[in-house]
C-alpha cells in the first residue's frame, strides 16, 4: 500500500472523526434550538459546543486520575505499555458512555421529554429484549432504520441547501481546493512532524493516555484534550493525529473565517474572492502561513477567534433588539419574558413575600432559566463565552487577538458597553469564558501540579525581556524549555532562590506593581518620534510582505483611516450597527499594526512580531472584506432589488480567480522542513502495522520515542553510543525485545537551523565519526541531536550498524534504505540477548 | 399388526445387508491379504556400496577442483571427535583435509577450506594462535570443537579474544541444567534442568564447565542453567557460541558434545549460522523397531505366569501387541517388527507356527515392517539358532523373504551371511555404541542402521543426540529390545512400567520431527542407500538457489533447506514441508533443482 494512500486515510479517519465530533454530533442534538440562526452561525455554535464538550471531558477524567494520584491511589503502571493499553481501553469506553449519556440527555433535556417517559420507554425495551420478544438484532435494525431515516431527511435537507445556494456551493469546492492545493499537499510531502515542538505535545497526549495530565507543568491543555480525545475515542494513533490534523484545524480555521465574513458581508461572494487571495496569494510572506503546515495549539485556537467576535457582536446586536422590542432594561425584559409567573404570583398576592423568596437562590435560578429560554442574547453570550474558553485553553496569544478585536468591537459599540444591561451580561460571559478555561488550571495548580516553563517564557516575552523574533524560523520556539527539557520539565529562573512553585508565583505577583511602574517609566522616557507610520510600514513590510509592491503596504496602511471614514459615512446615515463593525475593524487593524510594529515603536509587545503577522495575515480578509462591502453597500445598497449587490460582489471573484491563475501567482506548497524523514515515518508506519505491542525497540535520535510511546519502546541513540564509547568503561548493551530497529539519517536533517555549522546537510562521513562525542547534559536531551552533535551522532551510529550488520548478517538486516535515510532490523532471541557493545572502529 | 411374509422378507433382507457390510470388510481385507509374501520384494533400491559416493579424505593437499571441503586438526584414529567429523563429512559430501597440528594443515592457498575444525587438544599454544587468527582473517570459519583447559585460556589473552571471552568467572562451575536456544538444532528450544524430579534418571549430561563470560557481538546457541537465579541471562555460562572475528565467526564448544555422533547437528547448525542459508541431503527416515517381538514359544513361562498370569505368547499377542499398533497410531509412526521364534533354546518348548502366520499377516494389514532377530540364549550360536530357525520358518511361510534383521554384534553377520534364510537380508540393525557408523555398508549388499534410542528410557544425551542427528540426517531409528519382557534383567523389566514410559518418550520427543518420513526397516534401508549413493552441488544466485544431483540418483532424494528470515517463494524440481521456522524439507524428484527465496517480512506501507 502506498504511504500517500495511508496518509488519505488517516486524513480521511481525523477529519471525519473531528467533524463528527464538533459538526454532526452538536447539530444532531442542538439543531432544534439554534434553527432560525442563519447556517454559518449555527455552524460556529456547533464547533464551540463540540470542542468545548470534548475538552471538558477529558479535563474532568483528567483532574479525576490528578486527584488520584494525588492521594496515592495508583491509576496506572510505571509507563509499561500493556498497562496503557489496558486503560485506553477503560477511558475509551468512558468516554464513549459519557458522550452517548450526553447525547442522549441533552437532546431529551432541550426536547423537554419526560423523565418518566424515558424511563418508561427504556424499560418497555429492556424487558422486550430480555424476554426475546424483541431481538438485539431486531432493535438494532430498528434504530438503523431510524439512523437511516434522519441521513435521508439530511441529505434531502443538504441537496436543498446546495440547490438552493449552488454559487456559493461552487465557490466554497473552490476554497477548498485551493486549500488542498496550498496546504494539503504538505502531507504528501512531509510525512513526518514539521514542527519540532509537536513532540513536546505529542508527549504531553502520551502521557495523558498514561493518566497524567499536565505533566509538563500547568500549561493551556486544550488542544491536548482534543487530540487525546481523538485518539481514545477513535482509536487513532496520537502520533497519526498529529502528522494530519494540522491541515484539519488548517481547513477548521478557514471556515471559521469564511462564516465570519458571510455572516456579516451583504455582498454575498466577496468573502469567496478575499479568501482565495489570502489563500492562494504568492505576495505573503511564508511566515505568515508557514505554522499551519504544523499542527500546533496556537494555531488550533485560531478557529475560535473570530466565533467570539462574531458572538460579541451578535449581542450587541441582537440585545439591542430585544431592549428595543421591550423598551426596558435588562430585569424588565425577565420579567416581561415571564408573565405568566409574575401574573401568578399576583394572583396569590404574596407581595412581600414573593420579593422575599426572589433573592432566594432557586428563585433566582427560576428566574434565570426562564430569562435564557427566551433571550436570544442570552445565548450569544453563552456561546461568546465558550469561544473566549476556548481560545484561552489553546492558547493565550489566541485570547490576546480575540480580546484586541473585542476591545474594537467594544470601544465601537461604546454607548451601548457603558449600558448596565449590556454590561452586565458582557462581563458575566466573559469572566466565565476566562474562568472556564482557567478553572482546569487552577485546580491542577492548587493539586501541586508546577506551571510549565513557556508560561514565565511567554509573560517575559510579553514583558519584552525575551527577543524571540531573532530568527524567522516557522515553528520556532513554542516552548523552548519544554524541549530543551523533555516531558515534565520546567524552566528554573537562573535569578530566583529555590522555592515552591506557589511561593514562586506569590514572588512573581508582588514583583509585578515594580515591573510594571519600570515599564512605563521606560515607555514614558523613550523619544515619541518612534512612534511613526514608517516603523509601521516597516514591520509590515519586514513582516508580512517583503516582496510586495508598495501599493500593497499603502492599502493595509490607507484601510484604516478608510474603515473609519466609512464608520462615520454609516453613523451618519444612521446605520449603527455597520458603523460600529466598520469602526470596529478599524480600530482593531490599528491595534494589530501597533501590535506588529511594538518593538519598533517601543511599546511592550504584547506577542513575538512573528507569531503577530501570522494573525494580522488572517485578519486581512476582514478588513479587505469589510471595507469593499461598505463601498458596494453605499453604491448598491440602496437598490430595491436585492440580487444586484450579491451580483455585483461576483466580478470580484472572477478577478481574483484571473489573477491567481495566472503562472506564478498562485502560492506554492510550502515545503516545511522536516523533523523525521519519510523514510523514517514509512518505517514507523510499517512497524506499527506488523509487530505486535510492546515486542520492539527503536534505537533512534530522540523522535520515535515520542511518536510510538504506546505502542514500542525507545533507546536513546545518544546513551546507546556512550555506553560503548571507551574500551575501559563500556559497558554490555542489551535491549530486551525480540526485534529492535535502528534508526540512522544518512543525511542528517538540519534540526535547528540556528545552528548552522560548515558540514550542514552533508552525509555521514567516516571523518565526522572520528571526532569525539558531543557532550550531552543527560539522555533525552535534545541538545545532543542539533547542529554539528547531530551529524557526528549518526556517522558513529552508521559505523557501528555498518559492523554489527557485517558480523551479524543473519541477525541484523537492513528495513528499508534510502539515499538520506536508513533503518536496520535486528531480530534477537530473548532468552539470551545479544550485546550490541562492540568496537566499531570509531569509539573513542 | 401382522408379520406379513412381505414385512419379515424386507426386514431380512436388511438384516443381512447391514451384517454383509459389517463383516465385508474384514473379509475382503482378510482374502486381499497376500501376506505369503514381503510386500517390499518389489521396492528395494538396486543400489549397492559400489555406488556409494566417494568423499575425498586425506592429510596432505585435496586434488584440485574440490570447491568445498573442511580442515580437521586432531586425531583422526580416535573414536572421537575424529570418527565423527570424518562420519560427518561422509553425510555432507564434503571432502577432508586431515592434520595432526594447525601448522601442518596445507592447502591450496586460493583455495582454502569453508571451516577449520580443531580439537584444542592437538593445538600448541600461544604459537597457533596468530595462525588461526589469520586463517579468520581470511574468512575461513574456524570450530573449536573442544576447548583448552581453564587454566591454559587464563594464561592466554589472545586465545581469550578471539573466542569472544571477556573473563572468567569461574574455573569449574556446578550447572542445574542445559539450554538450548531455538534455531541451532531443529527441534525448538529445549532446557534439561537437571533439579526438575521428574527429569531425576534422565539427567546424565556433563554439568561441570568453566563459566566464561563473553564480549559483545558474541551468541550464544547452549547455556548451562545456574541455581542462582540473580545471574542474568546473558552471563550464564556458555556452552556453545560464537564469536565474530574480521568476516568470519569463531566457534567454541565448551564440553564434551562433539565426541560422538551428537556433534553432527551442531557442526550443521554452525555451517547455517555462518551462511545466509544451508542445504544438505539428509536420509528423511524414521523407524521404530521392536526387536524379539513376538514372542512365538510360550518361553520363561513359570516368570510370565507368576508375573502376569499368561504365558508368553498370549502376553505378546493379546497385551502388548495392541499395544503396539496404538502407539504406532498415536505417533503415526511405521513399526518393523524383528521375530524370533525363539530366544532359548535350551527351553523344550516349540514355537507355534499358526502364531507366525496370524502375526505376519496383521503386520501386512498395519504395514509394519517384518524381519528376524538374531537374538537367544548364550550357549547358542547364531548359525545353530539360524539353522533351527530356518527349519520353522520355511515351514510355516515358505515363501516369506526378510530383508531385516537385527543383531546384538553386527560383526557375528560375516558368519552367517550365506545361510540360505539369511539370504534375502539387506540390512542390519544394530544398538547404537558410538564405536561404528551410524549408517554404512556392513557388506558390498548389507546395510547397517544403528539404532539412537531405545525407547524406554531417554535421558538428556539420547535427546540431545535424537535432536542432532534429526537436524543433522532427519532420521532416527528407535531400537526397542522386547527381550527383557520373557527374560527380565531387573525388577524394573515389567510392561506395566516400560508401556508407559515407551509411550511417553515416543509421543513426546519425536514430535518436532513429525513431518520427517515415517518408515519401517526396508524403507529407511532404501532411503539409507539412495543417501550414501547422493552427490550434489548447489550455488545462490541473488534469491535463487541452483541445487544439482550429481550421484547415484533413484527418483528421490532429500534436502534439509535451512534460511534466515527468508522463506521458499517457489520450487521447481522438488515438493517441499516447512519443518520449523526457517527451515524446510525438501523432496527432490528431478535432478536440478531450483528454489528461490524471499524475505519473511515485506513491507506493508511503501512510500
Amino acid at each position: 500500500m502506498s504511504m500517500k494512500l495511508l496518509i488519505m486515510r488517516q486524513f480521511a479517519e481525523v477529519f471525519g472523526a473531528y467533524a463528527v465530533l464538533v459538526l454532526l454530533l452538536p447539530c444532531l442534538v442542538f439543531y432544534r434550538n439554534v434553527r432560525k440562526e442563519s447556517l454559518e452561525t449555527r455552524l460556529m455554535v456547533y464547533m464551540a459546543i463540540g470542542n468545548c464538550y470534548m475538552m471538558a471531558v477529558v479535563f474532568i477524567m483528567g483532574l479525576f486520575y490528578l486527584a488520584l494520584s494525588k492521594l496515592h491511589i495508583p491509576v496506572l503502571g510505571t509507563g509499561v505499555i500493556e498497562n496503557t493499553a489496558r486503560w485506553d481501553v477503560i477511558n475509551r469506553r468512558i468516554l464513549w458512555i459519557v458522550l452517548i449519556a450526553s447525547l442522549l440527555l441533552t437532546k431529551f433535556r432541550l426536547k423537554r421529554v419526560k423523565r418518566s417517559y424515558i424511563v418508561q420507554v427504556t424499560r418497555e425495551y429492556t424487558i422486550k429484549i430480555v424476554k426475546g420478544t424483541v431481538g438485539i438484532k431486531s432493535f438494532f435494525l430498528m434504530v438503523g432504520f431510524w439512523a437511516k431515516k434522519q441521513v435521508w431527511f439530511a441529505g434531502i435537507h443538504t441537496v436543498k441547501l446546495i440547490r438552493k445556494n449552488i454559487i456559493d456551493a461552487v465557490l466554497f469546492l473552490g476554497l477548498v481546493f485551493l486549500l488542498l492545493l496550498v496546504y494539503g499537499r504538505g502531507m504528501f510531502q512531509v510525512y513526518g512532524y514539521t514542527a519540532s515542538d509537536m513532540l513536546v505535545h505529542t508527549n504531553w497526549v502520551n502521557d495523558l493516555s498514561q493518566n497524567h495530565i499536565f505533566s509538563g507543568g500547568v500549561y493551556p491543555f486544550g488542544f491536548h484534550c482534543i487530540v487525546y480525545y481523538l485518539h481514545t475515542v477513535f482509536h487513532l494513533d496520537t502520533f497519526v493525529v498529529f502528522r494530519v490534523f494540522s491541515f484539519v484545524q488548517t481547513l477548521f480555521i478557514h471556515l471559521s473565517l469564511l462564516l465570519f465574513l458571510k455572516n456579516f458581508c451583504k455582498s454575498r461572494y466577496l468573502p469567496y474572492g478575499a479568501m482565495a487571495l489570502y489563500i492562494g496569494g504568492k505576495f505573503f510572506y511564508f511566515y505568515t502561513y508557514s505554522r499551519f503546515y504544523s499542527t500546533l495549539p496556537q494555531e488550533f485556537g485560531m478557529i475560535f477567534i473570530l466565533p467570539a467576535v462574531y458572538f460579541l457582536i451578535g449581542y450587541f446586536r441582537i440585545r439591542k433588539q430585544e431592549l428595543a422590542r421591550v423598551g426596558k432594561p435588562e430585569e424588565e425584559l425577565a420579567r416581561v419574558s415571564s408573565p405568566e409567573k409574575e401574573k401568578k404570583e399576583g394572583d396569590r398576592g404574596e407581595g412581600k413575600e414573593t420579593e422575599q423568596a426572589g433573592k432566594s437562590p432557586s428563585d433566582f435560578v427560576q428566574k434565570w432559566r426562564s430569562s435564557y429560554r427566551n433571550s436570544q442574547s442570552l445565548w450569544y453570550m453563552v456561546w461568546f463565552a465558550l469561544s473566549v474558553s476556548l481560545t484561552l485553553s489553546a492558547h493565550f496569544y489566541d485570547t490576546i487577538i480575540a480580546a484586541l478585536f473585542c476591545i474594537a468591537v467594544v470601544v465601537s459599540y461604546g454607548l451601548r458597553f457603558v449600558r448596565l444591561a449590556y454590561l452586565k451580561r458582557l462581563l458575566l460571559g466573559g469572566g466565565l469564558g476566562i474562568l472556564l478555561a482557567l478553572l482546569p488550571m487552577l485546580i491542577a495548580f492548587a493539586l501541586g501540579t508546577p506551571l510549565q516553563g513557556s508560561l514565565a517564557w511567554g509573560m517575559k516575552v510579553a514583558g519584552g525581556s525575551i527577543e524571540t523574533g531573532s530568527t524567522d524560523l516557522p515553528g520556532s520556539k513554542e516552548a523552548p524549555s519544554g524541549k530543551k527539557k523533555g516531558a515534565g520539565a520546567k524552566t528554573p529562573d537562573a535569578t530566583a532562590p529555590p522555592k515552591t512553585e506557589l511561593e514562586k508565583v506569590e514572588h512573581a505577583l508582588l514583583a509585578l506593581p515594580q515591573k510594571i511602574g519600570a515599564k512605563t517609566a521606560d515607555l514614558l522616557n523613550k523619544p515619541m518620534q518612534s512612534l511613526t507610520v514608517q516603523n509601521i510600514e516597516f514591520a509590515v513590510q519586514t513582516y508580512v510582505f517583503p516582496s510586495a509592491p508598495k501599493v500593497v503596504l499603502n492599502l493595509i496602511l490607507y484601510a484604516v483611516p478608510f474603515l473609519l471614514l466609512e464608520g462615520l459615512v454609516f453613523f451618519l446615515l444612521k446605520k449603527r450597527d455597520e458603523a460600529a463593525l466598520l469602526a470596529s475593524a478599524g480600530i482593531f487593524l490599528i491595534f494589530m499594526l501597533l501590535l506588529q510594529a511594538a518593538k519598533l515603536l517601543g511599546l511592550p509587545p504584547l506577542l513575538d512580531a512573528n507569531r503577530c503577522r501570522i494573525y494580522l495575515s488572517y485578519m486581512l480578509p476582514v478588513f479587505a472584506c469589510f471595507a469593499l462591502d461598505g463601498i458596494l453597500i453605499l453604491i448598491f445598497g440602496r437598490f430595491k432589488r436585492k440580487w444586484i449587490l450579491p451580483l455585483c460582489s461576483l466580478p470580484f471573484v472572477l478577478l481574483v480567480t484571473l489573477f491567481l491563475v495566472r503562472p506564478g501567482e498562485l502560492r506554492e506548497t510550502y515545503t516545511s522542513s522536516a523533523e523525521e524523514t519519510n523514510t523514517a515515518i514509512v518505517c514507523l508506519s510499517n512497524i506499527l502495522k506488523q509487530e505486535t505491542k510492546g515486542t520492539w525497540t527503536i534505537v533512534s535520535a530522540f523522535d520515535e520515542a515520542r511518536l510510538a510511546q504506546d505502542y514500542g519502546y525507545h533507546y536513546e541513540l545518544m546513551t546507546f553510543l556512550q555506553e560503548m564509547e571507551s574500551p575501559s568503561q563500556r559497558k554490555s548493551i542489551t535491549i530486551p525485545t525480540p526485534k529492535v530497529y535502528f534508526f540512522i539519517e544518512k543525511i542528517p536533517l538540519a534540526y535547528d537551523y540556528s545552528l548552522a555549522y560548515a558540514g550542514a546537510g552533508s552525509k555521514v562521513s567516516q571523518s565526522v565519526a572520528q571526532k569525539p562525542m558531543p557532550n550531552s547534559v543527560a539522555a533525552l536531551d535534545f541538545t545532543s541531536y542539533i547542529g554539528e552533535s547531530r551529524l557526528i551522532l549518526m556517522s558513529k551510529m552508521y559505523y557501528w550498524a555498518k559492523k554489527f550488520s557485517a558480523i551479524r548478517p543473519n541477525e541484523m538486516q537492513v528495513y528499508l534504505e534510502t539515499d538520506e535515510f536508513i533503518c536496520y532490523v535486528v531480530e534477537q532471541n530473548t532468552d539470551r540477548l545479544l550485546d550490541f557493545s562492540i568496537d566499531y572502529g570509531y569509539n573513542d | 399388526m401382522m408379520l406379513t411374509y412381505r414385512i419379515f422378507i424386507t426386514l431380512t433382507s436388511i438384516l443381512l445387508v447391514i451384517f454383509f457390510l459389517f463383516v465385508a470388510a474384514n473379509i475382503m481385507q482378510t482374502v486381499w491379504n497376500d501376506y505369503q509374501t514381503n510386500p517390499y520384494a518389489g521396492s528395494l533400491v538396486p543400489i549397492s556400496e559400489d555406488n556409494q559416493t566417494l568423499i575425498a579424505q586425506t592429510d596432505s593437499y585435496l586434488p584440485m577442483g574440490i570447491a568445498h571441503y573442511v580442515a580437521y586438526v586432531g586425531n583422526t584414529e580416535d573414536q572421537s571427535v575424529g570418527a565423527m567429523i570424518e562420519e560427518w563429512c561422509v553425510y555432507k559430501k564434503c571432502a577432508l583435509l586431515k592434520s595432526s597440528s594447525v601448522s601442518n594443515s596445507l592447502w591450496h592457498k586460493p583455495n582454502p577450506p569453508d571451516m577449520v575444525l580443531l580439537d584444542s587438544n592437538y593445538l600448541t599454544l600461544p604459537e597457533d594462535i596468530s595462525i588461526i587468527q589469520d586463517w579468520a582473517n581470511q574468512g575461513i570459519g574456524i570450530v573449536f570443537l573442544n576447548l583448552p583447559k581453564e587454566s591454559v585460556l587464563a594464561d592466554s589473552k589472545e586465545l581469550q579474544d578471539l573466542l569472544g571471552i571477556s573473563s572468567i568467572k569461574a574455573a569449574n562451575q556446578s550447572l542445574t541444567g542445559v539450554e538450548i536456544y531455538e534455531g541451532f538444532l531443529l527441534g525448538g528450544h529445549q532446557i534439561y534442568d537437571s533439579t526438575d524430579p521428574n527429569n531425576k534418571d534422565r539427567s546424565d549430561l556433563d554439568l561441570n564447565v568453566p563459566w566464561y563470560l563473553l564480549s559483545g557481538g558474541t551468541k550464544a546457541y547452549m547455556v548451562g542453567l545456574l541455581s542462582d537465579k540473580t545471574v542474568k541471562n546473558e552471563e550464564l555460562p556458555a556452552l556453545v557460541w560464537d564469536h565474530p572475528v574480521a568476516n568470519t565467526r569463531v566457534f567454541a564448544v565448551n564440553g564434551d558434545y562433539m565426541n560422538d555422533v551428537t556433534g553432527f547437528g551442531f557442526l550443521d547448525g554452525m555451517m547455517t549460522e555462518m551462511q545466509s542459508y544451508s542445504i544438505y541431503p539428509v536420509v528423511n527416515a524414521q523407524s521404530l523397531v521392536f526387536a524379539n517381538c513376538p514372542v512365538l514359544a510360550d518361553e520363561n513361562d513359570t516368570y510370565m505366569q507368576a508375573t502376569y498370569g499368561q504365558s508368553a505368547r498370549t502376553m505378546f499377542r493379546d497385551v502388548i501387541w495392541p499395544s503396539m499398533i496404538a502407539l504406532s497410531q498415536k505417533s503415526a509412526m511405521k513399526i518393523t517388527c524383528l521375530l524370533t521364534p525363539k530366544l532359548d533354546y535350551t527351553d523344550k518348548t516349540v514355537p507355534v507356527g499358526a502364531d507366525l502366520s496370524s502375526y505376519i499377516s496383521l503386520f501386512n494389514k498395519y504395514q509394519a515392517g517384518t524381519g528376524l532377530s538374531g537374538m537367544r540364549d548364550s550357549g547358542t550360536s547364531l548359525k545353530q539358532k539360524i539353522d533351527q530357525d530356518s527349519l520353522f520358518l520355511k515351514q510355516y511361510m515358505p515363501e516369506y523373504d526378510y530383508f531385516a534383521m537385527y543383531l546384538e554384534d553386527p560383526k557375528e553377520w560375516s558368519g552367517v551371511a550365506d545361510e540360505n534364510l539369511l539370504k534375502s537380508i539387506r540390512t542390519i540393525a544394530d544398538n547404537y555404541s558410538g564405536e561404528s557408523k551410524l549408517l554404512s555398508y556392513l557388506t558390498e549388499n548389507v546395510t547397517l542402521q544403528q539404532g539412537i534410542d531405545t525407547g524406554f528410557t531417554h535421558s538428556f544425551k539420547d535427546d540431545l543426540r535424537l535432536r542432532s542427528v534429526e537436524s543433522s540426517l532427519a532420521y532416527s531409528h528407535i531400537l526397542v529390545d522386547m527381550k527383557p519382557l520373557v527374560f527380565p534383567a531387573s525388577a524394573e523389566d515389567r510392561w506395566e512400567k516400560l508401556s508407559p514410559a515407551l509411550a511417553a518418550n515416543i509421543v513426546t520427543y519425536w514430535k518436532p520431527f513429525s513431518q520427517f518420513g515415517q518408515t519401517d526397516l526396508s524403507e529407511s534401508d532404501n532411503r539409507i542407500r539412495e543417501f550414501l549413493a547422493l552427490n550434489y552441488s548447489q550455488y545462490r544466485n541473488q534469491n535463487t538457489i541452483h541445487l544439482g544431483i550429481t550421484g547415484k540418483f533413484a527418483g528421490e532424494a532429500y534436502f534439509i533447506l535451512r534460511t534466515h528470515e527468508e522463506e521458499i517463494a517457489s520450487i521447481t524440481g522438488a515438493t517441499y514441508l516447512p519443518i520449523e521456522e526457517d527451515a524446510y524439507l525438501m523432496q527432490a524428484t528431478e535432478e536440478n533443482v531450483t528454489i528461490t527465496l524471499e524475505p519473511k517480512q515485506v513491507l506493508y506501507y511503501v512510500e
